[in-house]
C-alpha cells in the first residue's frame, strides 16, 4: 500500500505548481518532467492504460544519486485522479516553457493600444471647391 | 559535458553510458563536498544528476531496441545544464 504522505506531496507539489513555485523540466525522455530539491527529485510521467480507456499517471521520488526510491500510480489514491493530472498538466507546461509563451504571448496581446484619434470629418464642400 | 555533447553528435553511443555514470558520481560527488551550498544549487546539482540517469537509461534502451536517440534534444538537455552548472561551479571555486 502506498505511503499516504503521497497524498500529501501531490497536493503539495500541486498547490505550488499551480503558484510557479516548482521548476518544472523536460527529461530526455518525451512525456516525463522531473523537479529537483536540495535531497531528492521526483518525475512525472503519463502512460496510456491498456486494460481501459484512460491514461495512467506515476510519480516516482528519486534519491540524490537519480535512483528511484518509490513510485506511485493514480490508481494507489483513485481519489486523487484528477489531481495527478492536473500535476502532469502543470509540469509540462512548465516543462516545455508553454506556460511562459502563454504568458508572453498574452501579455503582448493584452497590452493596448493609445486611443486612435477620431479622423478628422472631412471639410465640407462648398462652391468654392467646384473647379468650374 | 562537452564532451558527451561530442560523442552524442559523432553517435557514439557504446561509450556514452560509462561517461553518464562518470559524470553522475563526479556531480554526487561535488554535492557531497558542499553540504552547505545554497539549495538552489544542490537542487541544480540533483536534479543534473537526475537527468544524466534518465539520459543513461533513454540511450541504454535505445541501444536495447537498436533504435537512434534525439541527439537535438539530448544536447539541448546538456547544454542548459552545462550553463546552469558552470555559474555554481565558479561560486563553489570562489568561496574563501
Amino acid at each position: 500500500m502506498a505511503d499516504p504522505k503521497f497524498r500529501t506531496l501531490i497536493h503539495k507539489l500541486l498547490e505550488r505548481s499551480k503558484g510557479g513555485k516548482v521548476q518544472w523540466e523536460a527529461t530526455a525522455v518525451e512525456g516525463v518532467y522531473q523537479a529537483a530539491f536540495p535531497q531528492y527529485s521526483v518525475k512525472i510521467y503519463s502512460r496510456p492504460n491498456p486494460n481501459v480507456v484512460a491514461t495512467d499517471y506515476i510519480l516516482e521520488v528519486a534519491d540524490n544519486e537519480g535512483q528511484v526510491i518509490d513510485e506511485i500510480r493514480d490508481t494507489d489514491f483513485p481519489d486523487e485522479y484528477e489531481n495527478m493530472r492536473d500535476l502532469f498538466n502543470c509540469a509540462r507546461s512548465v516543462g516545455l516553457g508553454l506556460d511562459r509563451a502563454l504568458d508572453s504571448i498574452l501579455a503582448a496581446l493584452g497590452r493596448d493600444d493609445p486611443p486612435s484619434a477620431e479622423p478628422p470629418e472631412p471639410p465640407g464642400i462648398t462652391d468654392e471647391d467646384v473647379p468650374f | 559535458m562537452e564532451e558527451i555533447k561530442r560523442l552524442h553528435r559523432a553517435g557514439a553511443w557504446a561509450v556514452l553510458p560509462d561517461r553518464y555514470t562518470a559524470l553522475r558520481k563526479l556531480l554526487g560527488a561535488i554535492l557531497a563536498a558542499n553540504p552547505d551550498a545554497p539549495d538552489d544549487q544542490k537542487a541544480l546539482l540533483v536534479g543534473s544528476i537526475n537527468q544524466f540517469r534518465v539520459m543513461e537509461n533513454a540511450v541504454e534502451r535505445a541501444l536495447a531496441d537498436k533504435t537512434a536517440p534525439d541527439v537535438v534534444g539530448l544536447n539541448k538537455i546538456v547544454s542548459q545544464k552545462l550553463d546552469k552548472l558552470n555559474e555554481v561551479l565558479l561560486t563553489f571555486r570562489l568561496k574563501p
